[in-house]
């Protein structure tokens, strides 16, 4: 049963698409028509996979990346989650903060690697001053955006039933803004894979950023895309992941998602 | 009798505890030397990994660096330029060019040029700009509103160019420049996206290997012997622990005997840290490795960054050097 609505969720245009680029990317490379060194056909990028894989390499990568897209995530969350449904429930908290929150959102992450550098060396402290702030703003607006658009009526539903501020939170505000909190959340996830992989690339070398600039610097490309590809597969997994975590937690969010 | 050999045997330990403890006095809180305490000291050390640091794998895989008394821990980085600020935090020594030292003590980072590394000389010369064959660029004044590939646009292979390019009576700023990895150049070159590329060994190797052209070592405008890559350390940290400086050096000496003596066993630690394919392992070629240094190799660049506009504050050279 749920191998069989694990088949039905699978793109399959989207997967025939990716197998069509990946074939003529390879016929492309072994005609010649493209000859370049730093360009792999698929077929030794999935060679070198089998090579990190077998040299116990990308095992300990991935952990190191999973290790802090997990951290940076989770600060992320429990600090966005929180000052979005202050902002969210107090109009004088809004009235103070959003101006400094429009200046330091668009701000890059990466921008502050060299002074998470000089503060925190070559270590994972400085890969979550790299990862937390530009994934903390998503999970903040979003949860802000979801607690402030909760409809008047389900308030006054609260009131009704006599229900206490706290109760009125937690039964009637944190379930009718879970959807864009999750939204956030998800946003927020990717972006810190993103972010954690190119902290490993520019601050700390470690993770499978750092296997990106070593195999890089090793004159290994298949080795370097394999990385790269491993990335990416992890970015699917992790939304993946995502999506079951809501769907357990949230009931209703396969419906709004517009599935049976 | 027993009293007296007793009572001589008390006078000798408290004399010999009086010894240890005015020696620990006499050493400071602060001074760790192999020779005061017998125990190895600490190093925390960076390194890039390219053929440049060589002698310091060696040191550690061979146990020189053990020899000389120092326990050596040694951490890869990315690239020269984020190091000078970890000095006195993470490590004691990293490495660095003249461009970044200058730069820093300009921007008042209190760091020191503690040894040397590598020497760009005529005979063994390892820095390029490269051309294709058929690209009609044979001098630096065909390089005129041309766009050069750079590692690092302000590091010291780029200053360098730029500085080889005023000395023959072309502006610096008619050449444009954009940053692109050594491992890139190649392609870049072959798909005509830049006319020129500033290499280093091996990659400077495989392009005139594929066909393309040297047309200068820039750096060797700068001297004819001239400083390349060295070691900087904390300024505070080095006026300290001048016996530690010392016994890198020597260390780094012993490595270099050996790489001479063992070239295979060398290669071999070059491929352990470098992780390149054995091909570009066995054709890479040793640079000029020396370890002494002399404010004078460092005043040659900031002379030379001063010409071409990328020092724009005075910095006393003579003061940049902390060396036994």
């Amino acid at each position: 049963m749920a191998k069989g609505r694990l088949i039905a969720r699978i793109n399959w245009p989207g997967t025939a698409v990716l197998v069509f680029v990946a074939l003529a990317w390879e016929a492309i490379v072994r005609s010649g028509l493209l000859d370049y060194e730093y360009l792999p056909a698929p077929s030794a990028i999935a060679r070198g996979w089998g090579e990190l894989a077998r040299e116990g390499l990308l095992a300990s990568d991935i952990a190191h990346t999973l290790s802090a897209v997990a951290i940076g995530w989770t600060a992320a969350m429990v600090l966005g989650v929180s000052l979005g449904f202050l902002l969210g429930l107090s109009a004088t908290a809004r009235r103070y903060s959003l101006a400094s929150i429009e200046i330091l959102r668009p701000m890059p992450g990466v921008a502050f690697a060299p002074v998470a550098l000089l503060l925190f060396g070559f270590s994972l402290k400085t890969e979550m001053v790299v990862t937390i702030l530009p994934v903390l703003w998503p999970v903040l607006v979003n949860t802000m955006g979801g607690v402030t658009s909760v409809h008047q009526r389900l308030h006054d539903v609260g009131r009704t039933f006599r229900l206490s501020r706290r109760d009125t939170i937690l039964r009637i505000v944190l379930p009718a803004a879970m959807p864009p909190i999750v939204a956030g959340a998800r946003i927020g996830l990717g972006l810190a894979l993103v972010l954690a992989v190119i902290a490993e690339m520019v601050g700390n070398p470690a993770g499978l950023g750092y296997g990106i600039v070593r195999e890089q610097q090793a004159l290994r490309p298949d080795l370097m895309f394999a990385y790269i590809v491993t990335v990416g597969l992890i970015g699917i997994a992790l939304n993946a992941g995502m999506l079951a975590l809501a769907e357990a937690l949230l009931p209703s969010f396969r419906q709004l998602r517009g599935e049976p | 009798m027993q009293h007296h050999d007793l009572s001589s045997k008390v006078r000798l330990r408290v004399k010999a505890a009086c010894i240890v403890v005015c020696a620990a006095v006499a050493a400071g809180p602060a001074q760790h030397s192999y020779a005061q305490t017998q125990s190895p000291v600490a190093v925390r050390a960076a390194y890039i990994p390219v053929v440049t640091w060589l002698p310091a794998w060696v040191a550690k895989e061979k146990g020189f660096f053990k020899a000389h008394g120092l326990d050596v821990t040694l951490s890869v980085a990315q690239n020269l330029s984020i190091l000078p600020g970890t000095v006195g935090k993470q490590f004691e020594i990293v490495p660095s060019t003249a461009p970044d030292l200058l730069k820093s003590v300009a921007s008042g980072l209190d760091v020191v040029a503690v040894a040397s590394e590598v020497f760009e000389t005529e005979d063994n010369p390892s820095t390029h700009v490269i051309v294709a064959k058929d690209s009609g660029i044979a001098g630096p004044k065909d390089l005129v509103g041309k766009l050069i590939a750079t590692p690092t646009i302000g590091g010291v292979i780029h200053v360098s160019v730029l500085y080889w390019l005023k000395k023959n009576g072309v502006d610096p700023t008619s050449v444009r420049a954009v940053e692109v990895p050594f491992p890139n150049m190649p392609d870049q070159l072959k798909a005509k996206r830049v006319d020129a590329v500033e290499s280093v060994e091996p990659f400077a190797g495989a392009l005139r290997a594929n066909g393309n052209v040297s047309i200068a070592d820039p750096l060797l405008s700068v001297g004819k012997d001239v400083l390349f890559p060295f070691w900087i350390s904390q300024g505070e940290w080095a006026r300290a622990n001048l016996p530690t400086i010392e016994a890198w050096i020597a260390a780094l000496e012993d490595a270099k005997s050996f790489i001479e003596k063992n070239p295979e066993e060398a290669r071999k630690i070059m491929a352990q840290y470098t992780k390149l394919p054995e091909a570009v392992v066995q054709a890479t070629p040793f640079p000029t490795y020396r370890f002494a240094i002399k404010a004078e190799d460092i005043q040659v660049w900031a002379a030379a960054l001063k010409d071409v506009d990328q020092l724009d504050k005075e910095v006393d050279s003579s003061k940049l050097v902390v060396t036994p």
